[in-house]
């Protein structure tokens, strides 16, 4: 293979790094307006009164508000529409829209939002999930409005009407409770994680404007136009031919970008306004369109003298703020995977998303499993120091392996995870059970300690992809796609797959952006599925190509198709170099002059959906395995954590671009371990109070620990294109809990289990345990300190 | 959120930037480097009608050797044109903290006249230029005075620069003697301003041996504005201890409480911080 597992340089580099690149904020149409949006100052309120006349009259701006939505569907939504355009009756959280204004310019447009009058009658809120289902809460959608499912693996989810809960998932096997009762040792904890939010460089964009014949073109920051286009096609009434969604680069999305953000907001506002409109958000109104979902798990296991988990219940309650968005389906991938990727004969696994009055969450890399894997993963090592084994020997012990049948009934294939386990100890220098004590520091006052963990995600299934590759008579070819470059680097990879497909030099194969005027249809570019599904949709294409050459290269060279060899863009018979052709000539031979194209084409739907009754079937394509070691440093005498060293491996299936994977390993490492030490967005009283890179901690190049290792390992897939599975997000959901074992390593035992672990949570949970007797700078490393709310020494 | 609309003018002249300065109403302001002007002016919690742009006054700028051996620094000296001053680098604390404010970019624009008056209660130099006997020189058109840095802070944002005056200068006495010096900061991992810090400066006018005689611990980032710790102060000249002197660090002082730390981490915070100041300027000289 000459284009395969080769560090191609990316194709969109030159133009990024030269500041070249076009994004959806570049996009100047003329006599476009520029959008503002007013938005609630109150966490939960009646709609009382909104005047825009003031604005309309002095300052002479268009103004979209819940009186211009006659003749539509107002509402949105991924899963379910709840969303409204403009706030209707009500406001659900701080930053919703109440009001939007176009004007000449986005000064004007800011003045006039001063203008808009707005009369609230304040309603009591619900700042968490257990608030929002206590007696008497304030109900904020009494309906679920299911729309025609688009999505197949929703089925499984149970809707709830009249609850703030949205949506439940439950899957189990054995019978937790017979197991649970009979295991030598119980564990029973509540692990927490708070909202947290993306911290895409761009911000959202998008631009819309009406042609002249009803159709409706949107520019926008986008990571599933495809989506984009049947939720306003079903705004409108329209045919989803008469919507084109076109997406330039994303400057990153990590999920946020996913399922319809500004794109309804535009798309109203220049039909009343007749002229295109542009809306890009400033970085305070961010934190409010798109978060990721805080959770608090409840996590009972059942283990044995011998060291096998025999039981686990696992109670998984999400945040998924004021509008469903992608919640159900987040909340349901967390949920069967929050048992972990350990063989547990008797599981019960539920997961709550839970509506409150907050921004809405939706998908963020990781996609609902940092949420568990933090529970199931720091347990893991409380167990194993209950036991006084080694915690690694304890996962060896435990693992799921090839041909395992998973919790939803999963047969399980290209299972490489034992493998990641093995290099990843070796990597961060585990010892066995000595590595679970306390190393010393030269530094007074502090002590390091190293941690491990693994992760099991599974993938949006069933989906879609589809693909169609043109070769040009001039030896090039263009792969006409719908996956989105947002810096993950599948224009460069997809090339590559292209390339080796045909056997094309890497350089002739160009890709497009989405255009759903005429790039194929793709489900999403989410859920690290583009090179797996959109890889395989472009190698079925371009092998369709690749069989047209040969058959008229064959006639040619009066060959056998079978005896014929392409490689770099030369058609010739294998062992006879000189008997060959150019594409060209291939061309010419064909066509009579080298005219025309060759087309491929190909749609690729993996298969699977769980079952309504018990969650049940297919969960997923297949499966992201990792895993991730830390050793830190802590400051005994601040709380304050310095990660020393990261490692993550990740079992690639087939590694396409290595150098890609190493980024996309170092950017969820950099992104988990935000998470893991310092993220958290902070509400007063329902508002945000940190909605700034100035006060919401982002880790920056200080934070970067002064090693990492990417490692990866090759598990094939036979459906991955050269066996190929996804892993752009699979190194993250391990981060956190290998942070917070090395922690609790470092410690003596103590363990923390609320996220983030800020130094002053740390140098608390350190007094705590100086207090209780236990030990915190290592004096009783033995295995004996079980530390914080959990362990049976605690029941 | 972006600004507001003003009204911009650029002194190309130390007079010119006096002149304008003495027909401003209470919404003009001086434009240094805008490291903490413009964000708060983004935000809009300042909203001024007009900025006088001093950033090309090039009188304004560069460290001079004065006769006593102290040192002069023009207002609009960079970080970075003062950390890459050899001049600095007998005070040790100096070359502690510049480094650790901010980012290149933010030390390639952000300048001591700046940070000084800006009375940010976080901000790390201040409290450094306390504990180094700063004075602050200002002129305005109807003169010049020259004011004690321990008498300049009034509280958070607030000092008592008046509405015409421009800090020109700001001064510091040599190092001499047996002079130890020191700066501990916890950050704020975002901005890199401080949650808690300490400029610690000590000394032995016998040289040698024996007990400290001098001490000065500047603290930032706990109060309303940086401020001289004087009963740690008191503490360590009569006991000599580190920790002892710590616990006094935030007497008589009401902690400031955030979500970054709340009043009693901070007040934690600040004490190790103090402790570790003066446990490293003991071991070293400078
Ligand atoms: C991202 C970021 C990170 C930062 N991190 C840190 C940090 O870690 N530690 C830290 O200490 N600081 C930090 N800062 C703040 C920075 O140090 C200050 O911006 C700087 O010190 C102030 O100088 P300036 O020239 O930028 O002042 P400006 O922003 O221009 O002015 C600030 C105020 O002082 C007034 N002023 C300025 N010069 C004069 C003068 N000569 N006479 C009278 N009035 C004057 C102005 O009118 C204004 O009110 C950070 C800033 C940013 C943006």
């Amino acid at each position: 293979m000459t284009s395969i597992g080769i560090d191609a340089p990316r194709v969109d580099g030159p133009a990024k790094v030269t500041g070249q690149a076009t994004y959806t904020a570049d996009i100047v149409l003329p006599g476009m307006l520029h959008a503002k949006v007013l938005r609630s100052t109150l966490p939960h309120a009646r709609l009382v009164r909104i005047d825009v006349s003031a604005a309309e009259r002095e300052l002479g701006v268009i103004t979209l508000t819940r009186d211009d939505l006659a003749g539509i569907d107002p509402y949105y939504g991924a899963v379910l529409k709840d969303q409204p355009v403009v706030a209707i009756d009500r406001v659900l959280f701080a930053g919703d829209v109440v009001a939007v204004v176009a004007a000449e310019s986005r000064d004007i447009a800011e003045e006039a939002l001063d203008l808009i009058e707005v009369e609230y009658e304040a309603l009591p809120s619900v700042g968490d999930p257990f608030a929002a289902q206590a007696p008497g809460a304030p109900i904020l959608h009494a309906e679920r409005n299911t729309p025609e499912v688009q999505f197949l693996d929703m089925k499984s989810v149970h809707f709830q009407a009249d609850s703030n809960v949205c949506s439940i998932y439950h899957v189990a096997q054995g019978d937790f409770e017979a197991g649970y009762a009979a295991a030598d040792h119980k564990f029973d904890d509540v692990y927490t994680v708070p909202t947290i939010q993306h911290g895409h460089m761009e911000p959202h964009a998008s631009t819309a404007y009406w042609e002249p014949g009803g159709k409706l073109v949107v520019h926008t920051a986008t990571q599933n136009p495809s989506v984009i286009r049947t939720q306003l096609a079903e705004m409108f009434s329209l045919p989803e031919s008469m919507v084109r969604v076109i997406v330039p680069y994303l400057g990153g999305g990590y999920g946020a970008k996913t399922y319809p953000k500004l794109e309804p907001i535009v798309a109203v506002l220049s039909r009343k306004a007749k002229r295109p409109v542009s809306l890009v958000l400033t970085r305070e109104e961010v934190f409010m369109t798109a978060v990721r979902h805080a959770a608090s798990v409840r996590i009972r296991t059942g283990i044995n003298n011998d060291g096998q988990i025999v039981a686990r219940k696992v109670e998984a309650t999400y945040d998924t703020g004021a509008y469903a968005d992608i919640g159900p389906r987040t909340c349901k991938n967390g949920g069967y995977a929050s048992g972990g990727p350990y063989r547990i004969e008797h599981q019960d696994l539920t997961s709550y998303c839970v509506y409150t009055n907050r921004p809405p969450s939706g998908a963020f890399r990781g996609f609902g499993v940092p949420q568990v894997c933090w529970p199931y993963e720091s347990q893991m090592d409380d167990m194993a120091r209950r036991l006084g084994v080694d915690p690694v020997a304890l996962r060896r012990q435990n693992l799921i392996h090839e041909g395992d049948t998973f919790v939803t009934g999963d047969k399980l294939i290209a299972i490489g995870l034992d493998k990641c386990l093995e290099e990843v100890a070796s990597a961060i220098g585990w010892k066995g059970i000595e590595s679970t004590r306390p190393m010393p520091s030269d530094k007074p006052g502090f002590v390091r300690g190293i941690g491990i963990a693994v992760m099991i995600k599974s993938t949006m299934t069933p989906s879609n992809s589809a693909a169609s590759v043109r070769l040009n008579s001039d030896g090039s070819a263009t792969l006409l796609t719908s996956s989105v470059e947002m810096g993950q680097g599948p224009h460069t990879a997809l090339a590559q797959i292209v390339a080796e497909t045909i056997g094309l030099p890497l350089n002739r194969v160009t890709i497009t952006f989405p255009d759903t005027d005429f790039t194929p249809y793709d489900q999403s570019t989410s859920s690290s599925r583009t090179i797996f599904s959109m890889g395989h949709a472009a190698q079925k294409a371009g092998l369709q190509i690749r069989d047209q050459l040969l058959e008229i290269a064959a006639k040619q060279l009066e060959a056998s198709p079978g005896d014929l060899q392409i490689e770099e863009g030369i058609i010739a018979v294998k062992g006879s170099p000189d008997r060959s052709l150019t594409i060209p000539q291939a061309f010419r031979a064909h066509f009579g002059t080298p005219v025309g194209s060759l087309f491929g084409a190909f749609d690729f739907q993996t298969t699977g959906g769980l079952r309504p009754e018990d969650g049940k079937g297919k969960a997923s394509a297949f499966w992201f395995l990792s895993a991730a070691g830390a050793e830190v440093e802590v400051d005994t005498r601040t709380g304050k954590i310095r990660v020393i060293k990261a490692v993550t491996v990740v079992d690639t299936g087939k590694t396409i671009n290595p150098r890609q994977c190493w980024l996309q390993n170092e950017g969820s490492m950099l992104t988990a371990l935000g998470s893991a030490l310092q993220e958290e967005m902070v509400f007063d009283n329902g508002q945000p109070v940190n909605s700034s890179f100035l006060d919401y901690l982002m880790p920056s190049m200080e934070d970067y620990p002064d090693e990492f290792q990417s490692m990866l390992v090759e598990t094939p897939h036979p459906e991955g294109p050269f066996g190929a599975k996804g892993m752009g997000e699979a190194a993250l959901g391990p981060v956190a809990p290998a942070i917070g074992n090395a922690v609790s390593n470092a410690l003596g035992g103590i363990r923390l289990r609320d996220l983030p672990l800020r130094p002053e949570r740390v140098l608390d949970a350190i007094d705590a345990a100086a207090a209780s007797g236990a030990a915190a700078s290592g004096a009783a490393a033995s295995g004996a300190a079980g530390a914080g709310n959990g362990g049976e020494a605690a029941r | 959120m972006t600004s507001l609309a003003f009204d911009y003018r650029r002194a190309d002249s130390v007079d010119q930037a006096l002149a304008l300065l003495a027909e401003a109403d209470p919404g003009t302001k001086v434009l240094a480097g805008g490291h903490s002007l413009l964000p708060i002016m983004k935000t809009r919690l300042a909203r001024p009608d007009r900025l006088i742009d001093i950033g090309r006054l090039n009188e304004l700028r560069g460290v001079n050797r004065l006769g006593d051996g102290g040192l002069s620094i023009g207002a609009l000296t960079t970080y970075s044109e003062l950390l890459a001053n050899p001049a600095i680098t007998v005070y040790g604390l100096l070359a502690d903290v510049l480094p650790t404010i901010g980012d290149v970019q933010v030390r390639n624009r952000g300048t001591i006249g700046g940070a000084v008056a800006h009375v940010d209660p976080a901000a790390d130099l201040p409290a450094c230029l306390l504990v180094l006997d700063a004075e602050v020189v200002v002129r305005s058109a109807r003169g010049g005075r020259t004011i004690a840095l321990t008498s300049f802070f009034e509280g958070a944002f607030n000092s008592v620069l008046l509405p015409d005056e421009l800090i020109t200068e700001i001064r510091l006495p040599a190092a001499s003697g047996d002079y130890r010096s020191a700066y501990r900061a916890q950050e704020q991992p975002a901005s890199g301003y401080a949650l808690a810090g300490a400029a610690v400066v000590i000394g032995r006018s016998t040289g040698g041996g024996g007990r400290f005689d001098r001490a000065a611990i500047g603290i930032t980032g706990v109060g309303e504005c940086p401020y001289r710790a004087s009963a740690a102060e008191q503490e360590f000249l009569s006991s000599g201890d580190p920790a002892a002197a710590a616990a006094h660090a935030t007497d008589g002082v009401l902690v400031a409480s955030d979500i970054h730390a709340d009043r009693e981490y901070r007040t934690a915070l600040i004490r190790v911080q103090v402790r570790r100041a003066l446990e490293a300027a003991i071991e070293r000289v400078g």
